[in-house]
């Protein structure tokens, strides 16, 4: 009886410090929360509700239902730009995973001055946007760009790139392989975690380079890999800032780089169409939510996380 | 070293460290080429050659002005009321706003003028001034494009002017007819056209035709001799365009060719009797073929590579295009960087039965200024409005400081314009033109159907009449749920 006192006692004066380290905890990130609630929940939860209007940013809106919905489906343009977004992620996700893990297992290797590659192929990851597709445009440039001069050496005459509505989704996926820095070093972090005498034991086995990396440094970076995935889907379909500079926010040519997101902007602040923007919007949601818990019910199993 | 049994290891062509270097090296040098060309917009796509260039087109793509350097001004001190301007103006534009606002502030003591940078994005919708009105912290006046005039009207985002435009005794005469049409909307004043922008003359570039063997002094005077001269001048290079007659397909983009070429057609595309946009009128549909056409005969517009890309000047300025149609800053530019180029200049050419003589392809685009609902001071915004746009001494100022060719004609500024040999190839312009882009509910509808529908024709997606009449059809369609829930 005597010790379930103390119990209740402890539990009482513990409740008490920790109700107490709760609200100063509270206090101290309620700038957070508050930000979070203002503007993030609020704006997600409004764009929730014009897409059942005919909201225009300005003045009243009308209640019209599933219409946004329902056009959507009527909309070619709208089409158009998921198959451009599906098109541009299904090649550059895979590309890019491929060339990050690349890089990363080459500066995981023991070469002197590895420091500076580690810096120069992250500086890319680092060059705001804006910048790069500045650049871009001249390496894409059909006459004086370095991509096509480089491709006249081996006596191939490169297509126009950006002004060609079938090479510019291609010249994107290439552009975005540039900037897998981040990635790279996070790839690169989880080569390091692979334990040595893993791959000692596997060369002792007889395993040749292949095996050691199928058998050994996969499973241990597939935790990773899932993260790249997911990270990059997401991303996949969010992407905006490089076609919407390159094209001048038109997507062209021929609509052949207007991507999802593009058109959601388009309709949002050219047309005035907010209500059909935020239901295009919640669309790109649920087909980004669709896409990730199908990634992790179908890998979710292969994920080899350590010892757990 | 041998192997254990004997044979030689294989020679490596490139070691780790070598492929390692190699990579690195190019990641570098893309990364510090990234830090240093930001000067201007960037190029566009499907613009390898194109005259859609940074600072190129005001009133339609981007407003003209060297985007290098984004400056504000603040009021005054120790005025009675301060008034704020949103201007979508950069670099040498943006100093000449600011010194024009000085200079208002010096000619009455009262109001002093803060100006604030606000971008107008692609197409004009400039999503900072819109948020700011959304957000019921308009500024006092604004830059705008006068063909969103109807639009942001039945949007409920301007004030009406009409009381000011009475009270002040300025009439519609006081302004080109075109202009004055523009600043009107079921009959009210809502807002007020300070640059006329004479879209466009034709200059040719004379060294070029001499070295084709074109005679210098003779222009194109209808499109039959645009693709005569274009023969001549064209030259393809390892399958790429390196020197074309002309790119009819991007004057200063899609929608704004086909304005220009539709026009000089003796096309319409709008019919305000019917209340219909009318893309598909048979002479718009005879110019976007000819656009057509034209691309088909020089290999396809992904072929015309002319100018390096990000370029400031105007691609005509690289010599590599024959005849062009300019605004005003790029062909000041242009005179100003190659000097000894010389350029000539006349009318647009013309094409028969629909349109009768040369320049009838011609409109006006411009930049206006309004008053925003709900902004706090509209009688001190007015009297710099007034004073800038429809005044003698203000458009004066605006000339001196701004440089773009006053809406006001009675300004007597005009009688240095028509001297100047420079802008006298607009002053030419704004007398004879009578088009304007419609205005309409739906206008920023409209002109990116056009942009998209243009551009499919031009890039072989779909055949010219197709794409208007899918142009006129989504439009319509937008143009009915426009009214449905906003009307």
């Amino acid at each position: 009886m005597a010790a379930i006192s103390l119990k209740q006692a402890t539990r009482r004066r513990w409740s008490a410090q920790g109700r107490h380290n709760f609200l100063w905890g509270l206090f101290f990130t309620s700038p957070a929360i508050i930000g979070l609630l203002w503007f993030t929940l609020y704006p997600l939860l409004a764009s929730l509700y014009y897409s059942f209007t005919s909201y225009a940013i300005f003045g009243s809106y009308k209640w019209i239902g599933l219409q946004n919905y329902a056009d959507l489906f009527s909309d070619d343009t709208w089409w158009i730009s998921l198959y451009n977004t599906v098109y541009i992620l299904v090649l550059s996700l895979p590309l890019g995973i491929l060339v990050s893990l690349a890089l990363a297992m080459l500066l995981n290797m023991q070469v002197r001055g590895l420091a500076l590659y580690r810096t120069i192929f992250y500086l890319p990851s680092i060059v705001p946007v804006v910048a790069s597709a500045v650049v871009w445009a001249y390496v894409f440039n059909p006459q004086y760009g370095i991509l096509n001069n480089i491709l006249s050496v081996i006596g191939i005459n490169g297509p126009g790139w950006l002004s060609s509505p079938t090479w510019s989704k291609p010249a994107l996926v290439i552009m975005g392989v540039w900037g897998t820095g981040n990635l790279m070093l996070i790839l690169l972090a989880g080569l390091q975690d692979v334990p040595q005498e893993l791959y000692d034991a596997a060369k002792v086995d007889g395993a040749g380079a292949w095996s050691r990396f199928r058998h050994v440094t996969v499973p241990f970076l597939s935790p990773h890999l899932l993260f790249a995935l997911v990270t990059g889907l997401i991303a996949g379909f969010q992407y905006f800032a490089a076609p919407y500079v390159l094209t001048g926010g038109e997507g062209g040519p021929a609509r052949s780089t207007l991507i999802a997101a593009l058109y959601l902007y388009q309709n949002a602040f050219r047309f005035f169409r907010m209500g059909y923007a935020s239901a295009m919007a919640w669309v790109l949601f649920v087909i980004i939510l669709a896409c990730t818990v199908l990634t992790f019910r179908i890998l979710s199993r292969r994920i080899y996380y350590g010892g757990a | 070293m041998a192997h254990e049994d004997g044979s030689k290891p294989a020679e490596r062509l490139l070691t780790r460290r070598e492929a390692l270097r190699a990579l690195g090296a190019g990641a570098a040098a893309l990364a510090m080429a990234a830090c240093g060309v930001t000067t201007g917009s960037p190029g566009q796509v499907g613009s390898a050659g194109s005259t859609s260039q940074p600072g190129g087109k005001k009133g339609g793509a981007k407003p003209k002005g060297t985007p290098t350097t984004i400056i504000s001004k603040k009021a005054a001190a120790g005025r009675k009321t301060n008034i704020t301007l949103f201007s979508v103006f950069s670099g040498d534009i943006q100093k000449g706003w600011i010194q024009l606002a000085q200079k208002y502030e010096g000619v009455q003591k009262d109001v002093g003028v803060q100006i604030i940078y606000s971008p107008a994005g692609s197409s004009e919708n400039n999503p900072k001034l819109l948020a700011s009105i959304a957000g019921g912290k308009p500024p006092d006046l604004a830059h705008m494009s006068p063909f969103n005039t109807a639009q942001w009207v039945e949007l409920g985002i301007m004030s009406d002017l009409t009381k000011y435009v009475q009270r002040d005794g300025i009439k519609g005469e006081d302004f080109w007819p075109i202009s004055w049409e523009q600043m009107n909307y079921k009959g009210k004043v809502w807002q007020v056209q300070w640059d006329a922008d004479p879209n466009f003359p034709l200059f040719w570039n004379q060294d070029l035709f001499e070295k084709v063997g074109l005679d210098p002094d003779k222009p194109p005077k209808t499109i039959d001799e645009v693709d005569e001269y274009s023969k001549k001048i064209n030259q393809t290079k390892k399958g790429k365009v390196t020197r074309i007659g002309m790119i009819p397909w991007d004057t200063y983009g899609p929608s704004n060719s086909l304005f220009t070429w539709g026009w000089a057609f003796g096309g319409d595309f709008y019919d305000p009797k019917k209340q219909e946009v009318t893309p598909d009128n048979d002479y718009v549909v005879r110019a976007l073929e000819w656009m057509v056409n034209y691309a088909k005969d020089v290999g396809g517009p992904d072929k015309v590579s002319v100018a390096p890309p990000n370029l400031q000047l105007h691609p005509f300025g690289t010599g590599n295009i024959g005849m062009a149609p300019l605004v005003t800053q790029n062909y000041i530019e242009i005179t100003q960087a190659k000097p000894n180029m010389k350029i000539g200049h006349g009318l647009l050419p013309y094409e028969g039965p629909g349109a009768t003589k040369p320049g009838q392809g011609a409109w006006l685009g411009g930049w206006a200024v309004f008053i925003p609902t709900g902004a706090p001071n509209p009688d001190a915004a007015w009297d710099f409005i007034k004073w800038f746009s429809a005044t003698d001494e203000g458009t004066k100022a605006e000339w001196d400081t701004v440089k773009f060719i006053p809406c006001y004609k009675k300004a007597s500024v005009f009688n240095e314009i028509k001297k100047d040999p420079v802008m006298k190839a607009y002053y030419d312009v704004i007398v004879t033109t009578s088009h304007a882009r419609p205005n309409i509910p739906v206008g920023a509808f409209y002109y990116a159907q056009l942009d998209t529908q243009v551009s499919n024709a031009v890039y072989g997606k779909a055949t010219p009449i197709q794409a208007m009449r899918t142009a006129k059809q989504n439009t319509m369609k937008e143009w009915r749920r426009f009214e449905q829930q906003h009307g």
